[in-house]
């Protein structure tokens, strides 16, 4: 082993790299860093899981609107382990949102965002559009009703803009309608494009993150702290203390995802049938909220939602909270009006995923009309529906 | 037997009389066939059979004649195939043109000597007119009117019975199974065809009762008992195979505990 | 290296603003390729007789109150049979595009993402959508049934 590092070392005087490295990671990181901080290390696991699960299914995929579905069911059925692999690579897309919104908001409230570190959340921002972005094209590949029509009402949307709209929309699709087109153009950017992307903004995430270290909880006026500072303050070692911590929380993180694909295997609906919608089509939980937000503004203002939020998570450090001060507590107007956004979000996903459904609650039946309303569903005996808005 | 039919029939001219019934999609009105102007009985009768409700027979196709020839003499003459009240071997030979099954193995039972007078062809059990779908409930009424008190006969059509209603009951536990199953894993799906198997197996028994013998139900019970024995070995394997995956999640936690021991035992010696 | 005088002052400048054109000409190039390529395809295409998903649809597989949906030059259509005769009309909802079917019991055009409804005039009844529903004429012919733009009046 030694001889190996020599032989390299003769050739490229890989020793002052070396140092920096090792400086680098014995560098302490903040005392206030706890279990919080390894959620970034879990998305690292499961990004490397899509990206060897994706690479699995692309063996057996067939990316044609004749083929598809088959491919996919061959891949479940046949294919040895292929359910396994299929499994594991749909519930980590829902592992990923989630832990990327779970981290998102570790970040927020931990003020990781602040000077100057504004770069390195900017980043992360691109990063959490690049997940949804793989998760919009992703869901149209198994070419199953749900995935089709999800994929029409999704791309709709956009042709309510003015002028550019309609171009837009048939570019992103390849045509008029949602047809094989579509399919070869979201599987190119599903699995070239944006792994690229992702590849690319994740290494500058992490080389940020590692030049500049974690951030402290002191505020942006003061100067950063220096390592031995940190260790005052009870700082430990990024390596190995706080990568043992990493490693720890990505076994556990393993060991669902691996859990959840051998216990709830994913499922496939029924083959695509341009001529025929079937009731009830609603897109993938994460974008229930933008969806949900149609059904009760004009589509033009429904439509600029999403992007003007990514533009307000842009903004955050460079405009919006520009207070020196780390400490959530310090910073209540803007936490509160994070709190207030990220709970109307919350509620049109509830609404979004409530409407056109039946619960029973405490012994009466309400039904959920499109819009969310509840309405109490009287026995179907005695005559038909009573309207009363709860 | 024939009482019953007296009643049906007063209960229903009044009711013909009064309203007529719904004339089935496709199918002639029974007013507008001239035989039932002299036959009201029977024509009320075959109003309520499912021949007439499915729109498959009209009196000729049993009787021959023109039923839309109102000259009595001219709609039964000769040239129209017309046999009246149709023999014995008659009978068996045209309900034989559709039902080829029961007929096939019906021959081969105790019923089918033609030289006797009084015993039964298919209408004696399954009715002449007023023809309804044959269920397991009319061996119990039918047979009795012939052989009751012959402890032989009940004790052979309580087997029939008793083995027929146990397929099917069969086949409608694994059907409930395999749907509930089904939910669970959706590959069952493709075994759907291995179900529909079973049913048609089942089907193929129902012909062979004719026969009244336990011998030949037996090997067609056998046959089906086969099928559903398959559909069984499959939603089995599902449900084994379920239990195997939770055995393996239980590995994957252990395997995850052990490793972030040694993780945590690690960073104890920091 | 050679010994020519070394390039100085305004022959600099051109020389420099030349290869800057040139490259981003090249830049250009390649953009206008690429977007000349990616280009959606005008889906002009379609028969003018309406086609199912297993060829071309005949009028007499239309039940009395029943319906059909297939594609055709004008787009998808939803051909229902009325008493007296056929209507034939857009199938793509103005919302947000599903397909819109034909609802017997109800009698009216439903479509089953958002609850829009409309008559058999294409008009809207309930629901988001704001724009009718644009009519076809239809024709029965012996090769099936043609799909042409409304007549006037």
């Amino acid at each position: 082993m030694q001889r190996l590092w020599e032989w390299f070392d003769e050739r490229l005087h890989l020793a002052p790299v070396r140092r920096a490295l090792l400086d680098n990671l014995h560098k302490p990181v903040p005392g206030h860093v706890n279990w919080l901080f390894t959620m970034g290390a879990a998305l690292i696991l499961l990004l490397s899981v899509q990206l060897l699960t994706g690479v699995l299914l692309m063996v057996y995929y067939k990316p044609t609107g004749r083929e598809a579905f088959a491919s996919i069911e061959s891949i479940m059925y046949e294919v040895p382990l292929g359910w396994l692999i299929r499994s594991a690579h749909n519930w980590g897309s829902h592992l990923i949102v989630i832990l990327a919104l779970l981290h998102m908001f570790r970040v927020f409230f931990y003020g990781g965002f602040k000077k100057p570190r504004e770069l390195t959340w900017i980043v992360g921002v691109m990063l959490l559009a690049v997940i949804l972005g793989f998760g919009f094209t992703g869901y149209l590949l198994p070419w199953d009703q749900v995935a089709y029509w999800g994929t029409v009402v999704a791309t709709e949307a956009p042709a309510s803009l003015p002028v550019l709209g309609p171009i837009t929309r048939e570019f992103m699709i390849g045509g008029n309608e949602v047809a094989d087109a579509t399919l070869g153009r979201f599987y190119v950017v599903h699995v070239f494009l944006l792994p690229l992307l992702l590849l690319s903004l994740m290494g500058l995430h992490l080389l940020l993150i590692r030049y500049q270290g974690i951030s402290s909880m002191r505020r942006t006026d003061e100067p950063e702290p220096t390592p031995a500072q940190l260790r005052v303050d009870g700082g430990e070692p990024f390596f190995p203390n706080h990568v043992l911590r990493d490693s720890a929380t990505m076994y556990v993180i393993f060991g669902v995802l691996v859990s959840l694909a051998l216990l709830y295997p994913a499922h496939i609906g029924s083959p695509a049938d341009p001529l025929n919608t079937p009731a009830g089509i609603k897109p993938e939980w994460y974008f229930l909220p933008a969806y949900q937000l149609l059904k009760y503004v004009p589509e033009v203002v429904g439509v600029n939602m999403p992007p003007l939020l990514v533009l307000v998570l842009v903004l955050l450090p460079l405009v919006i909270d520009t207070s020196p001060e780390r400490h959530p507590g310090r910073r209540p107007r803007v936490v509160a009006g994070w709190l207030i956004v990220s709970a109307v979000i919350g509620l049109l996903g509830v609404l979004g995923h409530l409407s056109e459904t039946s619960s029973t609650f405490f012994g009466t039946t309400y039904h959920f009309d499109v819009q969310g309303v509840p309405h109490r569903v009287v026995d179907v005996a005695e005559g038909g529906e009573e309207g009363g808005e709860d | 037997m024939r009482w019953l039919a007296l009643l049906s029939l007063v209960l229903a001219w009044p009711a013909g009389a009064q309203d007529t019934p719904e004339v089935p999609e496709g199918q002639v009105s029974l007013d507008d066939v001239w035989c039932t102007v002299c036959h009201f009985e029977q024509g009320d009768e075959f109003a309520l059979s499912v021949h007439y409700q499915r729109g498959l027979l009209l009196c000729n196709d049993c009787h021959g004649g023109n039923p839309f020839e109102p000259d009595a003499e001219v709609a039964k003459a000769q040239d129209t195939g017309f046999i009246g009240k149709p023999t014995r071997s008659d009978i068996v030979t045209l309900c034989a043109k559709c039902h080829s099954g029961p007929a096939e193995f019906f021959a081969l039972g105790p019923h089918a000597d033609d030289t006797d007078p009084d015993s039964p062809t298919c209408v004696t059990c399954h009715q002449n007119h007023l023809v309804i779908d044959a269920t397991l409930a009319l061996m119990d009424t039918t047979c009795a009117v012939c052989h009751r008190g012959d402890s032989r006969v009940e004790k052979r059509v309580t087997a029939i019975e008793s083995k027929l209603a146990g397929a099917e009951a069969s086949l409608v536990a694994m059907a409930v199974r395999f749907d509930s199953l089904q939910g669970l894993d959706a590959g069952l799906r493709r075994s759907v065809g291995l179900l529909e198997g079973a049913g048609a197996a089942l089907r193929q028994v129902e012909p062979r009762t004719h026969a009244l013998d336990m011998g030949l139900i037996g090997a067609s019970i056998d046959a089906f008992d086969e099928e559903i024995a398959a559909v069984g070995e499959v939603l089995d394997e599902s449900e084994h195979w379920r239990q195997r995956r939770g055995w393996i999640v239980v590995g994957v936690w252990l395997f995850v505990a052990a490793n972030v021991t040694l993780l945590w035992m690690r960073r104890r010696t920091l | 290296m050679s010994d020519s005088p070394p390039l100085v002052g305004p022959t600099r400048r051109w020389v420099s603003a030349l290869l800057s054109l040139g490259f981003i000409s090249t830049i250009s190039g390649f953009a206008g390729t690429i977007l000349a390529y990616l280009w959606p395809a005008a889906g002009g295409g379609g028969s003018e007789f309406l086609v199912g998903s297993h060829g071309p649809l005949r009028a007499e597989d239309i039940d009395s109150d029943g319906s059909v949906v297939g594609r055709s030059r004008l787009g998808k259509i939803l051909v229902v049979r009325r008493p007296d005769g056929l209507v034939g009309m857009q199938a793509t909802c103005t919302h947000l595009g599903c397909t819109v079917a034909w609802n017997a019991t109800s009698q009216l055009v439903e479509c089953p993402c958002h609850g829009a409804r409309y008559n058999l005039h294409g008009e809207v009844l309930a629901g988001p959508a704001r724009e009718a529903l644009g009519l076809v004429s239809l024709t029965i012919e012996e090769d099936g049934i043609r799909v042409r733009p409304p007549l006037e009046g």
